[in-house]
Order: structure tokens, then C-alpha cells, then sequence
């Protein structure tokens, strides 16, 4: 029998400038595959998404050539709602794929509009919801769902309507580790026990690979490799970095260092602990300065430039978002502020600029109590940075963007242009200001909305999940950005989610849940202690998980090294002592 | 907006049909639009409260945050009929240029000022009482109104939060940037302004994300749709609305006899 689904020479071109947007593609998947898409923005993936569900052509235009069968139907001449019952979508934004309030009506919107009869109908909505773990949110309202519920509805309500194949497009970018976790074990479980074939289009897979018989890897249009997972990864690893600007998983990283070293580990790892059984194996593992610990820098006493006491914060409808919490930020510092959605980190740091006042308690900034001052005022001090940039341009173009506070302070002229095109370089967007923001891309409006911010020399830059969505590349060059202004004494705090950024470049971290402050202190102390830090928000380093896997295997005790990079740079040091 | 949205909840208008609801709503239109006199306008409305309190068992704190949205409405519309409408022989009680407070003048604005809220909070009661799927549902099945209109209705509900989420995003993100921080009416105009951009631009991708959405779930592959529900049509949801309807037509005879279009 031939694939469930099966591409010959399948080229498509967008409607609107016939550019090609897939270039002879040729694949062929099984059912009950899970198949992981990677590749860079504008690489095609989405694309070839839309067009294994028919959208395109069918819905968004566009010529299709050559063939494309999905379970024996022509995916460029049969209807999308046909299709459909075969090939089920999800999407990144969990609200604008949602077509009704309720959850129940949302799982039955499907098969309803294909008329299915009634008791049937009923029956599908009981056995999806209980297949997501749903069952008893029938009278939910959609909107007042988690993260995670949500996509898991969305899951629910494509199930309704009987396909074989799943494909996600990047389902969890929104999601805090909790509803990732949700979303990725359900279609683990709709891959093993429902033979259901799930299709993932990810950036980061660190998670996914053991999931995974195959992963597809796209740049410009194209299939470049087709195989199991270990063998994309070693042929690519490294080319995914470099040439790509994608993100490499840290055990694929991991395996890539000791070939630089010169120990190319035995089998190409993909988990935890094959990567430490291959680690051990070669020479390089002993290496001394994994073992001890350097000398810890002096730190000298600093005054601290922000002081929280016991602030205690209610929403209008009475929800106590803040309780009792007293924190204390230092000059110099990365902060990283972590916790699930609706733990209270974003009510916390809305207090830091003063959109939201304490209900109990005082916010001493510089020695001043903040809470009879304006935004206006305390924003001489303090950037914010909110999570999507568009939120937060005001003017017509990049120049104006960045001249717009400085303008707002009566700055004209050269001295306007200098202090706009000093800000322009320091965040690499030199050569841009005649551009509309909204023109530009993702990692650039990122780069914009602080800029913006630097424009007025903040002493405390606060960022919400600045590398949310971005690739390697772009992240990279935020990281870059941060560091440099750390360099020149801005604090930054960090909002985020995200385990990798934490554990790479902040010095001290907080930890939010219901309210209250459960941890302070270095990264390395939280990884470290994780199971004592009453938290389900935070994931383990892949590396740390590695260094786990390590010390299980021997008497000596690996340092917790919290990424590569850092156990990279111990046996650098090392090196140069030598 | 949230506060006009629909809430759950036990009682007799949450129990009638959505048509018989509609058919009351529009009786009280009617009837709020040919009283004139501002005390029969008065009682229409303290029979509207009743009808919010005990028949719809709203909590009174919901319904009068909502009502009083009307009510502001009403007073600016209450002012600007005392200032300017026009005496017609009545006795004038203040002049000043071209302002003019007379007997008429305070009948009208009392009588429009009470006729807005009437409407208002009925309408008001609707949409807190009716659930939107039985309403599209009662649209479809009673009414037979095509399922494609019936439905772009909803689906237009399920955006209010959303947007509504998005705009104090916005106010926030901008405030931080200085922008908007003025009180005053000029800087509330440039306020509004500058969120158009951004809410349209937002309202646009999730557009293309909705219809790609919606033709993947089959939406319109089929002029109809399987009933799942079947809601049931109370008859004294029909009584109710038949004697509003007779009380309008006996007050449209009443009208009339009083300005004298029917001679006896």
C-alpha cells in the first residue's frame, strides 16, 4: 500500500507574485508516524503544511503542481472539508482558531457542519474530550481556559472529526512549560495508542526527539534531509547552527563539543542518558576542571536599586495576585523572573513601572517610595519591553519610533539625530529608520521596542519573554544586546519561561507561584534543588539532566554545569591554565 | 463590554425561547416609541427593573453596571432636548440666547432621557439572559435564518474578550513609552487613535487565521448544520411576548384616541 500521505514533484507558488514557495518536494509518511518539520523562518514548512491540508491551494490561492495524495485523495482538487476527515490542523495562537464559546459547542462545530448525524455527534464530543483529558469542560467558556487547555480543545475538536493525521504548527510557542507538557504527552499518547500520525513543525525539539521516527528538515522550499532522527542530527547538527540559525539540542551540542575535542561519541546521542553513557566514554570526561569548582568572584556589597516589602497586590474582582512578597535587586545583575501563567510575575513586574499599585506594602526604587509616582516618572528609570513589540510602536517609522520619547523631552534637531542613530547601532538596526515597524521582522521589532526603551538610559530594563518566537540566530543577537547593557551596569530582569535563557545568562532568579515568591537565588541553586522549589513551572536544563544522567554512572561527581557553552568554557579555562 | 455578555443562570428568562425574547424586546421598542408622556415612560421602566430582578433573577449590581452606561447616554441626551428643543406655546422657564428651558422642552427630555434607558436596559437584559449558540440555534430552526448569517453573528461575540484583552495591552505597553498619560478629552481622541492601528492590523491576521480555521472544520460545506440541541419553546415565553404586544396595541389605540385620530 502507499503512504498515508505521499508528495511526487510537488512545486507550489504563491498567488499574489508567483514566487515559488516549494521547490519538487518528495515525501512520503506512514501511518502512525511522528514526524518532526525543521527548518528556518520563511523555509517552507508552514507551507507544506497548508498545502497537505488543502488550504492552499484551495483556500489561501495559489498553483500547485505535481502530485499530492493524502489517504487516496488529491490534495489539490478535493474540497478542504473533505479532506478534512483525513488531515486535521492546529495552530500557534490558541484564540483565532477557536470559531465558538464554548467548548463543547467548539468539538462539535466540525462534524456538525458536515452533518453528521446527531447521537454521533454526541458520541465523538464525549470520546475526544476524554481522549484530551477534557471530559466535565463541556460548559466551559473557551476563553477563561489555560494555555494548554485550549490547544488541548483545539486538539479535541480537529479529533471530531475523524482524522488520521495530525499537523501542528508550532502548538506550544505560547505556552508555559505546564501546557507544553500537556499538549506534547497527549499526542505522544494519540501517536502509541490511537495510531494517529502526528506531523510537528517545532523550533525547539530538545523534548521531541525521543518522540520522533523521523525528522524533515526544510531551507528554501526544499526537502534537504529525510531520515530517523539520529541521522538528521549528525549529518546536521552542526550546520543547523551556523548555516541555518537554527536551535541544536543540547545533547546534539553536547556530541558536537567532544568532536571538537577530538572524541567523536560512539552513537550520536538523543537523550539524557545515552548522551551520558557516551560521554563517559571518552577521555575528555575526566578532564579536572569539571570536578572543581573555581573560586567564587568576591561580590561586593551593593546597595540594592529596587527594594519590594511585603507587597501584597487584588485585582478589582477580588483575585490576589500578589501575597506578602519581598524581594531585593541588585545594580549590575540579570534577574530572571519565572513562574506559570497567572502565577503573578507580570503582576509583579507591572508593579516595578507603576501600572499597578500595591495594595499593601511599599516599592522603594533609589531610595524612593514609588507609590505616589506616575509611570510617566518612574519611566526615566525603568524600560519595559512588553512581549509583542507592536503593542508597543507608536510612530510611522523606525526613526520616529526612537525619537519619540526623546522628543516628548524637548530634544530637536542634531542632537535628536545623534542620540537616534547612536541607539540604532547599539541594537543593529542602523539603516533601517526610513522603514514602518511593522515592516520589519520579528527579531528586529523585538530589537526596536528596546531600543525604544535604551533611548533613555534605563538603570533597570524589564523584559517580558524577549526570545519568544525568535530562532537561534535572532536570540542570539538579543543575548548579545542584554549583555552588552549589563556590561554597562542596566540591570535587566528577564520574564520568561524559558529554562535555556535562564540558565545561560541570568545571575539571580525568582520564582513566582500563586502569588508568592517560592525561590531567590543563583539558577544553579534552583536547577539544583528543583524538587524543593514548590514550582511545576519550571523544566530541568537538558544539560543538567545529562549531568544527572553522568553522576549516576560514577563515584566522582560532575560540577552541574546548567548548558554546553558553560562546561565548554571549564575546559577552555582549563586549556589556558595548562 | 464584557459587562453586556451573556450570564448563566436559572430563571424565567433565561428558561423562553430567544425568538419570544426578541418578539418582547421589540414590543418594548415599540411601545417606549410611541409613549410621549414621561410618567407612562417611568412606569414602563420600573416594569423593566422588575422584569431584570425578579423574572431574569439578574444580580442587581451586574445589571445597573450595565444600565449604567444608558443612563450617561440618557442624561447627556436629557440635557441637550431641555437646552434646545423647541417650546411650542408652553410656559418658558429659562432663556438665554439660543437656550430655551421650557414646559415642552422638559417633557421632552425627561420623555426621550427615560425612552433611551427603557430600550437599553431591555436590549440589556436580552443579551445578559440569552445564550448566544440557542439564540443562533433559534435563529436557524424558527426563524430559518440561513445558517451562514445566523452564525457570522456568533462568531463576531466570540472576539469581544479577545479584543478587548489586546486594547488594555496596548494602553499598557503605550503608557510605558509616555504616550497617553494626559487626562483631558483631546489626549482620550489621540488615545483611541492610536489603538485603531494595532487592533485593525490584529484583527486582520486573526481574520485569515479564522477562515483558514473555520474551512478546515468544514464551516459552510453544506447550507446547514446537524442540530445537536434541540431547545425546547416554552408556551409562556409566547404568552409573555403576546401580552406585551397586546399592551402595545391597546396603548397605540389609547394614542390614538387621546390625540384624537379616532372619533367615537
Amino acid at each position: 500500500m502507499a503512504g498515508l500521505i505521499e508528495l511526487s514533484n510537488y512545486s507550489f507558488w504563491a498567488a499574489e507574485n508567483e514566487t515559488q514557495l516549494l521547490h519538487n518536494i518528495n515525501l512520503e509518511i506512514e501511518p502512525g508516524e511522528f514526524v518532526i518539520i525543521l527548518g528556518p523562518s520563511g523555509s517552507g514548512k508552514s507551507t507544506l503544511a497548508f498545502c497537505i491540508t488543502g488550504i492552499y491551494p484551495n483556500v489561501l490561492g495559489g498553483r500547485a503542481e505535481g502530485v499530492g495524495r493524502v489517504a487516496d485523495l488529491d490534495v489539490i482538487e478535493t474540497p478542504v472539508p473533505q479532506l478534512a476527515t483525513h488531515v486535521g490542523m492546529i495552530f500557534q495562537d490558541p484564540d483565532s482558531q477557536f470559531c465558538n464559546l464554548f467548548v463543547d459547542e467548539e468539538v462539535a462545530f466540525g462534524p456538525e457542519n458536515l452533518l453528521v448525524p446527531r447521537e454521533e455527534v454526541i458520541r465523538r464530543e464525549e470520546l475526544t474530550l476524554k481522549q484530551v483529558g477534557l471530559s466535565g469542560f463541556e460548559r466551559r467558556f473557551i476563553n477563561e481556559l489555560s494555555g494548554g487547555q485550549k490547544q488541548r480543545v483545539a486538539i479535541a475538536s480537529v479529533l471530531a472529526m475523524g482524522p488520521d493525521v495530525l499537523i501542528l504548527d508550532q502548538p506550544t510557542a505560547n505556552l508555559d512549560p505546564v501546557g507544553k507538557s500537556e499538549v506534547y504527552n497527549l499526542l505522544y499518547d494519540l501517536n502509541q495508542k490511537q495510531n494517529k500520525t502526528v506531523i510537528l513543525i517545532e523550533h525547539q525539539v530538545d523534548e521531541l526527539i525521543k518522540y520522533a521516527t523521523r525528522i524533515i528538515l526544510m531551507d528554501g522550499g526544499k526537502i534537504v534531509a529525510n531520515g530517523p532522527p539520529r541521522q538528521v542530527l549528525k549529518d546536521w547538527a552542526r550546520r543547523l547552527e551556523t548555516e541555518m540559525g537554527l536551535w541544536v539540542p543540547e545533547v546534539a551540542r553536547l556530541a558536537l563539543l567532544a568532536e571538537d575535542h577530538g572524541y567523536p561519541m560512539s552513537t550520536f546521542p538523543l537523550d539524557a542518558e545515552e548522551a551520558a553513557q557516551a560521554w563517559l566514554e571518552l577521555p575528555v570526561s575526566k578532564a579536572e576542571s569539571l570536578y572543581i569548582s573555581p573560586a567564587a568572584e568576591a561580590n561586593p556589597e551593593q546597595e540594592s536599586f529596587v527594594n519590594i516589602e511585603h507587597v501584597s497586590y487584588s485585582y478589582p474582582n477580588g483575585f490576589k495576585a500578589l501575597q506578602d512578597v519581598s524581594l531585593s535587586i541588585y545594580p549590575g545583575n540579570v534577574v530572571g523572573l519565572m513562574g506559570e501563567n497567572g502565577s503573578g510575575k507580570t503582576t509583579l513586574s507591572r508593579h516595578l513601572i507603576g501600572l499597578l499599585k500595591p495594595t499593601s506594602g511599599k516599592i522603594m526604587m533609589n531610595g524612593e517610595d514609588i507609590a505616589e509616582k506616575k509611570v510617566k516618572s518612574i519611566a526615566k528609570d525603568v524600560g519595559y519591553v512588553f512581549q509583542y513589540p507592536e503593542h508597543q510602536f507608536v510612530a510611522d517609522t523606525v526613526f520616529d519610533e526612537i525619537a519619540y520619547t526623546p522628543r516628548l523631552e524637548g530634544k530637536k534637531g542634531d542632537e535628536l539625530k545623534e542620540i537616534v542613530n547612536k541607539t540604532l547601532i547599539q541594537v543593529g538596526l542602523f539603516g533601517l529608520d526610513g522603514r514602518h515597524p511593522l515592516t520589519l521582522s520579528m527579531g528586529e521589532k523585538r530589537r526596536l521596542s528596546i531600543a525604544t526603551m535604551l533611548v533613555r538610559n534605563p538603570k533597570l530594563l524589564i523584559l517580558d519573554e524577549p526570545t519568544a518566537g525568535l530562532d537561534f540566530r535572532n536570540t542570539q543577537r538579543m543575548i548579545d544586546l542584554l549583555m552588552n547593557l549589563r556590561a554597562q551596569n542596566t540591570i535587566i530582569m528577564l520574564v520568561t519561561h524559558t529554562t535555556q535563557l535562564v540558565a545561560s545568562f541570568v545571575d539571580h532568579v525568582f520564582v513566582m507561584e500563586k502569588g508568592e515568591l517560592v525561590f531567590s537565588g543563583t539558577p544553579q541553586g534552583l536547577f539544583t534543588n528543583l524538587s524543593h522549589v514548590n514550582t511545576k513551572a519550571i523544566e530541568q536544563p537538558e544539560m543538567l539532566k545529562i549531568v544527572n544522567q553522568i553522576n549516576l554512572r560514577q563515584e566522582q561527581k560532575m560540577l552541574p554545569f546548567l548548558t554546553v557553552e558553560k562546561l565548554q568554557t571549564a575546559l577552555d579555562n582549563q586549556k589556558e591554565n595548562v | 463590554m464584557l459587562q453586556f455578555s451573556y450570564l448563566p443562570g436559572e430563571s424565567f428568562f433565561h428558561r423562553i425561547d430567544p425568538v419570544s425574547k426578541f418578539a418582547w424586546l421589540i414590543a418594548i421598542a415599540f411601545i417606549a416609541y410611541i409613549v410621549t408622556t414621561p410618567l407612562h415612560q417611568l412606569v414602563m421602566a420600573i416594569l423593566i427593573v422588575i422584569c431584570a430582578l425578579l423574572l431574569a433573577k439578574l444580580p442587581a449590581r451586574k445589571f445597573f453596571a450595565g444600565f449604567s452606561v444608558f443612563m450617561s447616554f440618557a442624561v447627556f441626551l436629557f440635557i441637550l432636548q431641555l437646552l434646545f428643543a423647541p417650546p411650542e406655546n408652553t410656559r418658558i422657564y429659562f432663556e438665554f440666547g439660543i437656550i430655551r428651558i421650557s414646559e415642552a422642552s422638559l417633557r421632552f427630555a425627561m420623555n426621550l432621557g427615560i425612552r433611551v434607558i427603557n430600550v437599553g436596559s431591555s436590549a440589556l437584559i436580552f443579551t445578559m439572559t440569552t445564550e448566544p449558540a440557542r439564540l443562533v440555534n433559534s435563529m436557524i430552526t424558527i426563524l430559518r435564518v440561513p445558517y451562514r448569517f445566523a452564525y457570522a453573528f456568533y462568531a463576531a461575540l466570540r472576539y469581544i474578550p479577545v479584543f478587548e484583552n489586546e486594547a488594555r495591552n496596548i494602553l499598557n505597553a503605550h503608557a510605558v513609552r509616555g504616550a497617553g498619560m494626559d487626562e483631558g478629552f483631546l489626549s482620550k481622541v489621540r488615545m483611541v487613535t492610536r489603538l485603531t492601528v494595532p487592533l485593525l492590523i490584529s484583527g486582520l491576521r486573526r481574520a485569515k487565521n479564522s477562515a483558514i480555521a473555520m474551512e478546515g472544520r468544514a464551516f459552510g460545506a453544506y447550507p446547514t448544520k446537524t442540530i445537536r440541541v434541540d431547545y425546547p419553546v416554552p408556551r409562556s415565553g409566547i404568552l409573555f411576548a403576546v401580552v406585551w404586544w397586546l399592551a402595545f396595541v391597546a396603548y397605540f389605540i389609547y394614542v390614538l384616541n387621546t390625540t384624537g385620530f379616532i372619533r367615537t
